[in-house]
């Protein structure tokens, strides 16, 4: 490639290190958008269910 | 004097439920599924509350639980839906289109084909945030074991994903990036 007058070691694991933080990145920004997302109602409609079966006894 | 535990218990397991699910849907790849998973996690951390070891990680105690019942019922268990297309739509649905949106959709796609062992080591240190020993615990195998699985998956994500992100950076972006690693 001209233009490439600086010397180079190892691209390869320097791009392997570019997408392997850009994985991780997007496994976190992945898991945060389900993080976030809003509890089912009936989770919590179950959890009130226990606790009153539970004062029933 | 039983209800202030039960109390502070239903707070605990209500602020996990956000984490669990993300956890659930991060393993089976469905939503549906997904939340029978937590639904039943919940019942179980319930009936065997008196269990919970107090002052021990409550967040590891229902994650070992949710993928004990994973493993256990749900994986090769009459309740599973094989739905590799359907994943990203159904579970992502909520998002807003935006630029990152298909990243995301490809991403997830990746993380579907990794094998359950890889995924759930990956999800539970590099999304979770738990530590190598945590995990080891939690799936009940050695933190060697932890540690290769992780290294195996991401190894995989590189190939599966690598391509086209090689391609994101461009060739001015490689040689930028090369560039400044070579002055460091």
């Amino acid at each position: 490639m001209p233009g490439s007058t600086f010397a180079v070691d190892e691209p390869h694991a320097i791009l392997d290190e570019l997408i392997q933080a850009q994985i991780g990145q997007q496994l976190s920004s992945f898991y945060k958008e389900l993080v976030n997302q809003p509890i089912p109602q009936n989770f919590i409609d179950l959890l009130a269910k226990l606790d009153r079966l539970e004062d029933g006894t | 004097m039983k209800e202030p535990v039960n109390q502070t218990f239903q707070t605990a397991l209500i602020a996990a439920i956000p984490n669990l699910r993300a956890f659930a849907i991060s393993l089976c790849g469905n939503v549906q599924t997904a939340n029978d998973l937590v639904q039943e996690t919940m019942l179980k951390a319930w009936a065997n509350r008196h269990r919970f070891e107090e002052g021990s990680n409550f967040k590891a105690w229902l994650f070992t639980i949710l993928r004990n019942s994973y493993f256990s019922d749900f994986r090769r268990g009459k309740r599973e839906v094989r739905d590799e297309d359907g994943v990203a739509a159904a579970s992502l649905s909520s998002l807003p289109e935006q630029h990152g949106h298909m990243d995301m959709i490809d991403f997830q796609r990746a993380l579907a084909q990794l094998s359950e062992d890889q995924k759930e080591a990956l999800i539970l240190v590099g999304a979770e945030g738990f530590s190598y020993e945590e995990t080891a615990e939690i799936c009940g195998c050695a933190v060697g074991t932890i540690k290769s699985r992780v290294n195996r998956a991401r190894a995989r994500l590189v190939e599966l994903m690598g391509v086209g992100s090689a391609d994101d950076f461009g060739p001015e972006g490689v040689s930028q990036a090369v560039m400044s690693k070579a002055v460091q």
